[in-house]
């Protein structure tokens, strides 16, 4: 097994993993990885997921492995994330639609209309006619 | 099986607290000390040893440092520093007590007699 195997194992337990833990748990998996290639040089995907884990149950392992009040605040926590995330996205989605129903009225009301005027004159230079 | 899980989820803190009692060590030797340690019995996934080390971290009872191996790999070395040896002293004794309440209630008298699935030291047949 190369190492491009395990950068796909890799690339399976970052997609799987979410998101807060990635930072710090990604590189360290990285190392453990190289590691792990290092020792068995002609290891397979099998003993690599024997020894690793099921890169797709991966989070969910991470998580078990917390304690009850750590989950309860990384829940709690990511809760509130998606609480503002939420609030910014309904806040961006009502400033946009009162400034395009602003626009439309003003728009509406300061409108500059358009005429077209012909002015006849007879040969005197005496205007004889104007129509709107 | 759902008792290894829960017995290893209870455990895991003593384990790796005792093994980084002898040195720092890194994720992945902490995992293949454990599984040799134990001669094969008690593995851990990596996926379980991570989330308690970060945990171990956030206590204090235990710091880290990174040092580069090689051109572009970097490790994470964990050491257990003076809070964790009394906390991994107070874990170590709340283990016993438990251990030996459920040891008095299966009848076990005897560690050995784990090996052989006997009670009382006596192998069965």
């Amino acid at each position: 097994m190369d190492w491009k195997e395990a950068s796909r194992y890799l690339k399976k337990v970052k997609y799987n993993c979410p998101y807060p833990f990635r930072k710090k748990l990604i590189p360290e998996l990285q190392g453990a990885l190289e590691d792990f290639l290092d020792e068995n040089p002609d290891g397979t995907m099998v003993e690599l997921v024997a020894h690793f884990g099921v890169p797709e149950t991966f989070g969910y392992n991470y998580i078990s492995a917390m304690e009850d009040a750590e989950r309860q605040r990384w829940i709690k926590q990511s809760r509130q994330v998606k609480g503002i995330v939420l609030a910014v996205v309904a806040t961006c989605v009502f400033t946009v639609a009162v400034w395009v129903g602003c626009n439309i009225w003003w728009n509406s009301e300061h409108a500059i209309r358009s005429y077209e005027v012909w002015v006849e004159y007879d040969d005197t230079g005496e205007r004889i006619q104007a129509l709107e | 099986m759902a008792l290894s899980e829960g017995i290893k989820r209870g455990t895991v803190e003593l384990l790796v607290l005792t093994l980084l009692r002898d040195g720092d060590m890194y994720g992945y030797q902490i995992s293949q000390e454990l599984a040799t340690r134990s001669n094969g019995l008690y593995t851990l996934a990596e996926s379980s040893l991570y989330p308690t080390l970060y945990r171990l971290l956030e206590k204090k009872v235990i710091s880290d440092r990174q040092e580069k191996v090689g051109k572009r790999r970097t490790r994470v070395y964990y050491h257990l520093e003076e809070e964790g040896r009394e906390y991994l002293e107070a874990l170590r004794a709340e283990y016993c007590q438990i251990t030996r309440g459920i040891f008095y209630l299966l009848e076990i008298a005897d560690v050995d007699a784990l090996g052989k699935g006997g009670v009382d030291g006596s192998e069965d047949g």
